[in-house]
């Protein structure tokens, strides 16, 4: 053991092996980059001989103090360092307690037990009983808690998350000012709760002062030593990203229970773990009577003031005990889990007996060092770290007679253990001026997402009427309008004039089955000069209205919106009744404040956009995410890793007795995000979809992509569509399924990993599991991070996305406009209908075209691309130059005969890889003419492998859909270039493709409808439609001279279903020919998955 | 002349009533439904005026497959329609809507339409109003698109510069200077003064001659909703030759029988040539014309001179063959108004009130746009004051649409025969 008269007593290089040997497998192998840079990425825990290194540096710069943090945090990366970790603690703890006594000479008395500073241990007592607000009022006396700050007293907003460890103390340390102001600081409410608690735990007499290493060093209790001062502790919050604190904690217990860690973990969790189970409470009361023991504190006063001893009955374990052979340390850890401080580590024997200082053995407390998994003492949840163990059946117990009390310990029977609590000495916090406890904080996701209140948010929405009400017609009273008993829950609180006139919707909803036979589904609704579009969802005699303006939101949009509300509420709480009805308003008011903040609200200037409005609504209506294509190298290394951590195969981090209990979780699957885009996924597409539908509608996606987050730990109960809507589609809502499923987020830098779990089948029974496991939290982080060291996903996504190496090259259309009066011929016929000759306009512009690229067909020849040896091994594209062919399709095309050739099957499916190649050859006789045709292959080794043919591009933007999926490709925003022309063309491609998308759906659905004849008749005029193109044309304001008519721009903005059910958007100039286009909707443009 | 298939069959709901008191006027409805029962009319009509003594408006709703279109007149008649959803722009009900109190003040005048003194006589009275209202509400099944395109159906025979001057003189005769020529509904010839008519006037009045019984001749009361909405003309029409009439709006003379006498006189010589524009009637425009053998049904609309000339009935009499491998001309009437509503509204606007807001969402002009579907393709092109809507076979290339809709529009536009 060694002493580092700076760094403190806490640093025990012996134990150090034990906690970072070899046996680590495979989190040992990644490296990780040190906390640089934006310092984004939380140290994490799991690297831990980093760690352990980086802490003593950074304790040796700091030159306000020491900050003590829980090495605890070791053994959540990895379990099978887990006791030694603690063990390894416990040592610290002793050693501070040695010190302390060796060095503070101002410590009055070493007999009120006040002496040693435990650590981590205590809150999650204090959360439940603060969380809960009644209930176990008893449980939750805080046993320590005061806060030692010597430099500044002010210790009201000490932190009580003892684990975010290093992580964020380290980055934080390093880059405070770029984190702080990265992410806001959305734990203020916590603190603030934090504080009152502290104020309502009147036994606060601190009586005791004691200093190590003199003024340089604050000595402090468990949670948390860092985070003193404001500043510091704002930048701490930034680093805990994704703080929500829960309202049901008592889950936590649970958790606690059932992975056995120590209670440190929990506040992990408490810190970063969002819960959202709908929770009833008898979980809790369930998972206290499990632990068959009882707790009676009781409260001394003394003359320093109120320390507090609690008795603790266990029954002993005897199934591993060898009687005679084992100390009292050895049998109380045996028997009842609980661990007791060495004190002769040179021998590790824990006897004491051979020691000659008798008097300074009766004086050493007997104190907790921890609490073994699955013991009876980890199961009552009693007995925590740094409890001083007074005495056994009232057998006063000290080192000298321990041995043997431990011995006689023979029966089957309960033991009565008094613990002394420890109390912490220093300044009394400062009193509230309020006793009464505050509400439970709320998850704020919508500040931490926005980085503004709500209020605020809402009051930015103030002039634009919108509303989201859920109404029900149950009690039928006359009075239903006045007393607003129809109104169950509505979004925003204030009265609008939507609000007035429910009834109307109410009245809709249940007369108009008689008029039409069908529920209504939308209305349109003129208040003043402003149009408001309503979206009904009917359950019932229940309504889900969703109104909101027509300019901002067009109806199509509005339609697909709700449905992903609805759809979000069902995996979210099991049904909508179930969401409305018995879930908290609050959980509601944050969802539903995002999403009307994401739709109406201007988007937040992160990219250098104007017209990101209606650019976002209509992305937002698309269901599914985009998705960012790896080359195939890295996608598989990607798809390696993430099978790795599915197959949750976690046993060499596991503890034996842990391997024999059954599993928690499945795992079903997972989804990798980077930033906006998913970058794999491992589940069914309706799983799929249900996560990405999650993780976009709570702007976690936005939130990523904006910025870098240090932690984001989200924990969800979910019903996914798969499982609990689909099998009686007739009955919509939540029906007991065979499991549970949960999803898992975790996020890191720009990274989300997002994995559903199912609890059922094979695990545990889904009643026993309730909370988030920490193993698998911390194997996800883990698996960001080996993404991260293995093939370093973020440089490769970022070049995916900046450059357009690795896609569909785009053109802007300002481009045109400019390069319009240049040009020699007019393409547009539409220009000059009068003149006669107008129809056979395409064929000299295919003419034209021709002409042009056959004279720069040398230089346009990309070096490596013809005569690339493997290119069709992975269906690279290889068109020659041949124009005469061109020219008599050309003249074919203008003529405009019904021959047809091919226009069957050109609407038909996309072609499959090799038939894809044999299109090549035929097309190797089209040529490589007209005007601009990219076809592109995404990049297998070489990123210059695309090619672009034509002399110019034409091609402003496309968007590939794949419905099943939930997914769509499109240019990443780096490559769309943005100018006012280009955004108000985005905007048009947007606004039509949604037109579009929703003339593909009618047609759809009047083909299921035939089988149920409507009462007005079905119009089938558009059944199976295939493509749907518009023309648009932009003409700029004329200029003085009128002579010189404007440039005038024109392009097409055309979507086509495959038969697979992908759909596909592209927007062109309409100077490239129908029939090239043709071909590059076979080759879909190269946005083929 | 009407046929009905069914799935030509598209149900409609009309409820008319008074915007004030709520009191059910009449109900007409077409296809095979059950009549509304009395609570359920008077919930339609509740939620509406419950939202209006809010300060809203409610124009329209949708269910899964209908949609209902309320709309109040001059604070008097409230109009309700209900039909199936063909996921169109509202402004095609509402104009539908508009037409029929149009034609209501058209049989009825203005000032008692929109004053109601005694409910129950006018529940009686407005009666005459139900044969057109009746065809309107057809819709579907009509062979002319003129309540939909808001511009009058003509037909473009060789002959009409002859007719012109038959129509004139005859019109002079009348001491009327509005007169027109309707085969089959389809304007022939018009005077210049019959070309003042507003769209809905010239709409209905050719609607109105065809919807009611046949007869040699007649000599009715009309209010022009637009011209004088209150003073009632004398529409008088002739029947020529087999659906073929002869239309002049007079004041109070010449009396029928006095002008019956001169019919004779007038037409006679022009036998033939009607015979020539009769035998035009369900192509609609020159033989001499070719248009591309993949076109199944075009419209053409004229938005300034409120004209359209649609046809169906392109192949001449060999090519029946084809006729049958493809689809029935109902189909096709069907697909083409489809087409239009799908179109008009959200990509161009017409003359109707309302169908610019889908197109003023966009920022730069929608000119063209077509749709591939499984059966057929269609291709609807704006150019100057013209929009023509094509249906195409499905063994057209996509690629070939565009110049063959150009061309096909240069085409008629461009014919000294074809005046549109």
């Amino acid at each position: 053991m060694a002493y580092f008269p700076k760094i403190g007593p806490f640093y025990d290089p012996d134990n150090e092996q034990e906690i970072y040997g070899d046996s680590h497998g495979r989190i040992q192998m990644r490296t990780f980059p040190p906390a640089k840079n934006e310092g984004a990425l939380c140290q994490s825990f799991l690297t831990e001989d980093k760690l352990g290194r980086n802490w003593t540096t950074y304790v040796n710069r700091e030159e306000g103090g020491v900050y003590f943090v829980s090495v605890d945090n070791g053994k959540q990366g990895d379990t099978s360092a887990n006791v030694s970790a603690e063990h390894q603690n416990g040592h610290e703890q002793h050693e501070r307690y040695d010190a302390s006594q060796s060095v503070s000479p101002r410590r009055p008395s070493m007999d009120s037990g006040l002496g040693y500073s435990p650590s981590c241990d205590y809150e999650p007592p204090e959360r439940n009983n603060r969380y809960t607000g009644s209930g176990k009022k008893e449980v939750p006396m805080p046993r320590i808690e005061e806060v030692t700050d010597f430099r500044r007293g002010d210790s009201y907003d000490k932190q009580y998350h003892c684990d975010q460890t290093y992580s964020q103390v380290l980055s934080r340390k390093k880059d405070r000012t770029a984190r702080e102001e990265e992410v806001t600081d959305f734990r203020s409410s916590d603190v603030l709760d934090s504080r009152s608690d502290y104020a309502t735990d009147d036994y606060h007499s601190p009586p005791f002062y004691r200093t190590i290493n003199g003024n340089s060093e604050h000595y402090e209790n468990g949670s948390h030593a860092y985070s003193r001062d404001p500043q510091r502790h704002s930048s701490n919050c930034s680093g805990n990203s994704y703080h929500i604190a829960t309202k049901t904690n008592q889950r936590y217990e649970t958790t606690f229970e059932e992975t056995s860690y120590d209670q440190t973990t929990q506040q992990t969790f408490d810190d970063c773990v969002t819960r959202n189970t709908p929770m009833d409470k008898s979980t809790h009361s369930c998972s206290v009577s499990d632990t068959r023991s009882t707790v009676s504190q009781s409260i001394v006063k003394d003359s320093h003031g109120v320390q507090r001893c609690k008795d603790v009955f266990l029954l002993p374990n005897f199934k591993h005990v060898c009687r005679t052979a084992d100390s009292g340390v050895v049998l109380c850890e045996k028997l009842f889990g609980i661990i007791l401080f060495h004190y002769n580590h040179k021998t590790g024997s824990g006897r004491t007996g051979e020691h000659n200082m008798t008097n300074v053995l009766r004086e050493r407390k007997v104190i907790v060092q921890g609490v073994t998994p699955r013991s009876p003492a980890e199961k009552c949840g009693h007995v925590h770290r740094g409890d001083m163990l007074i005495s056994l059946n009232d057998f006063e117990v000290n080192w000298l007679n321990i041995d043997k009390i431990f011995q006689t310990l023979t029966k089957r029977e309960q033991v009565k253990l008094t613990f002394q609590l420890p109390v912490i000495v220093g300044p009394k916090p400062p009193l509230p001026s309020s006793p009464a406890r505050p509400p439970p904080p709320q998850r704020d996701f919508y500040k931490l997402v926005t980085g503004s209140d709500i209020l605020r948010g809402q009051a930015d929405l103030d002039d634009i009427t919108y509303s989201l009400m859920y109404l029900t017609l149950s009690e039928s009273s006359d009075e239903v309008k006045a007393s607003r008993d129809d109104i169950v829950y509505m979004y925003p609180l204030y009265d609008t004039k939507l609000v007035d006139i429910r009834g109307l919707f109410l009245t809709l909803n249940s007369f108009l089955v008689e008029v039409s036979n069908s529920r209504p589904k939308s209305s349109l609704l003129e208040i003043g000069d402003k149009k408001i579009n309503i979206a009904y969802w009917c359950e019932d005699t229940d309504v889900l209205i969703v109104g909101l303006p027509q300019d901002r939101v067009p109806l199509s949009c509005l339609d697909e919106l709700l449905e992903q509300i609805v759809r979000l509420l069902q995996i979210m709480f099991g049904g909508l009744s179930k969401a409305f009805k018995r879930c908290d308003r609050n959980e509601l008011d944050q969802l539903f404040s995002l999403t009307f903040h994401q739709v109406l609200a201007p988007r937040a200037s992160h990219c250098d956009l104007e017209d990101c409005q209606s650019h976002s609504i209509f992305l937002d209506t698309f269901t599914g995410v985009a998705t960012l294509q790896l080359s195939e190298e890295n996608k598989l290394i990607c798809d390696e890793i993430l099978s790795e951590y599915e197959a949750a195969d976690f046993d060499e981090f596991m503890e034996e007795e842990a391997l024999e209990e059954r599993r928690s979780f499945s795992v079903l699957g997972c989804s990798l995000f980077y930033k906006e885009h998913q970058l794999c996924t491992h589940l069914c597409a309706e799983d799929s979809t249900d996560v990405s539908l999650f993780v976009k509608h709570h702007g976690l996606l936005s939130m990523m992509s904006q910025k870098s987050v240090a932690d984001v730990v989200v924990w969800q109960e979910l019903w996914p569509t798969r499982c609990c809507h689909r099998p009686n589609p007739g009955v919509l809502g939540y029906q007991q399924p065979s499991g549970r499923w949960f999803l898992l987020l975790v996020g890191m830098k720009h990274f989300l990993l997002g994995t559903l779990l199912e609890v059922g089948g094979c695990t545990k029974p889904p009643e026993e599991v309730t909370g988030p496991d920490v193993m698998l939290v911390d194997q996800a982080k883990a698996t960001l991070l080996q993404l991260e060291a293995d093939i370093d996903i973020a440089d490769i996504c970022e070049t995916r996305l900046s450059c357009d190496s690795g896609s569909v090259p785009l053109v802007r259309a300002e481009s045109y406009i400019t390069k319009k009066s240049k040009r020699e011929s007019p393409h547009s016929p539409l220009k000059s209908p009068d003149s006669p000759n107008f129809a056979s306009t395409p064929l000299k512009s295919a003419k034209d075209a021709v002409v042009r690229t056959h004279s720069s067909f040398g230089s346009d020849k990309k070096p490596g691309i013809l005569d690339d040896a493997d290119s069709d091994k992975s269906g690279n594209i290889t068109v020659t130059d041949n124009s005469p062919v061109m020219l008599r399709k050309g003249s074919k095309l203008s003529y405009g005969s019904n021959d047809s050739m091919g226009s069957g099957s050109s609407t038909g499916a996309p072609k499959t890889k090799s038939s894809r190649r044999s299109l090549l050859n035929d097309m190797a006789n089209i040529g490589r003419g007209v005007s601009s045709l990219q076809i592109e292959e995404f990049e297998t080794c070489n990123s210059d492998r695309q090619l672009t043919r034509g002399r110019e591009n034409c091609l402003f933007h496309y968007v590939k859909l794949y419905d099943v999926d939930g997914l769509f490709v499109m240019p990443s925003h780096q490559q769309m270039a943005y100018g006012a022309i280009q955004s108000q063309l985005l905007d048009n491609f947007y606004r039509c493709s949604i037109l579009i998308r929703k003339t593909f759906e009618n047609s759809n659905k009047s083909k299921d409808a035939s089988s149920r004849p409507d009462r007005f008749g079905v119009c089938t005029s558009f059944d199976g439609v295939q493509e749907h193109g518009v023309l648009f044309k932009h003409c700029p304001p004329s200029s003085a001279d009128s002579k010189k008519s404007p440039p005038s721009l024109s392009y097409w903005v055309v979507g086509r279903k495959f038969t697979d059910g992908s759909e596909l958007y592209v927007c062109f100039h309409e100077s490239s020919s129908q029939s090239v286009v043709e071909m590059a909707f076979n080759l879909n443009f190269g946005t083929e998955l | 002349m009407r046929t009905r298939t069914g799935c030509l069959q598209m149900a409609v709901y009309l409820v008319c009533l008074t915007a004030a008191g709520g009191v059910p006027i009449f109900t007409r409805s077409k296809g095979e439904l059950k009549p509304l029962p009395f609570p359920v009319i008077g919930s339609l009509n509740a939620v509406h005026m419950f939202a209006s003594n809010h300060g809203v408006t409610l124009q329209s709703t949708t269910t899964k497959g209908s949609k209902i279109v309320w709309k109040v007149f001059h604070n008097s008649i409230t109009l309700i329609v209900a039909t199936r959803d063909d996921h169109s722009d509202d402004c095609h009900l509402a104009q539908l809507l508009d037409n029929i109190f149009q034609a209501m003040v058209l049989m009825y005048g203005a000032d008692d339409v929109t004053n109601i003194k005694n409910i129950e006589r006018f529940k009686r009275e407005i009666k005459v109003c139900f044969q057109l209202v009746d065809t309107l509400l057809e819709d579907a099944t009509l062979p002319t698109f003129s309540n939909l395109t808001n511009a009058v159906d003509m037909i473009a025979a060789p002959e009409n510069a002859v007719l012109q001057n038959f129509l004139d003189a005859f019109t002079e005769a009348a001491g009327s200077q509005y007169g027109c020529l309707l085969v089959h509904g389809k304007v022939a010839v018009a005077t210049k003064k019959w070309w003042l008519f507003s769209p809905t006037e010239l709409i209905l009045l050719s609607l109105l001659v065809p919807a009611m019984t046949r007869c040699t001749s007649r000599d009715l009361p009309v209010f022009l909703p637009q011209l004088s909405p209150t003073v009632p003309h004398r529409l008088m029409t002739f029947d020529l030759l087999k659906n073929i009439e002869i239309c002049v709006i007079t004041g109070p003379t010449p009396s029928l029988a006095e002008l019956e006498l001169e019919v004779n006189r007038f037409w006679k010589p022009g036998y033939e040539s009607l015979k020539a524009v009769s035998q035009l009637h369900p192509r609609n425009f020159p033989t001499s014309l070719y248009l591309d053998d993949n076109i199944l049904g075009f419209v053409v609309v004229n938005t300034e001179l409120h004209r359209c000339l649609c046809s169906v009935h392109l192949a001449s009499g060999q090519d029946t063959r084809q006729t049958e491998k493809s689809m029935s001309r109902e189909r096709r009437r069907e697909i083409l108004r489809s087409w239009y509503k799908k179109v008009i509204g959200t990509y161009m606007s017409s003359s109707v009130e309302g169908s610019d807001t889908g197109p003023a969402e966009f920022c730069h002009t929608p000119l063209e746009t077509y749709v591939v579907t499984d059966t057929h393709k269609c291709y609807a092109l704006e150019s100057g004051q013209h929009q023509i809507f094509v249906l195409y076979h499905i063994s057209i290339p996509t690629f070939a649409m565009r110049s063959v809709t150009q061309k096909t529009l240069s085409y008629l536009t461009k014919d000294k025969q074809v005046n549109i």
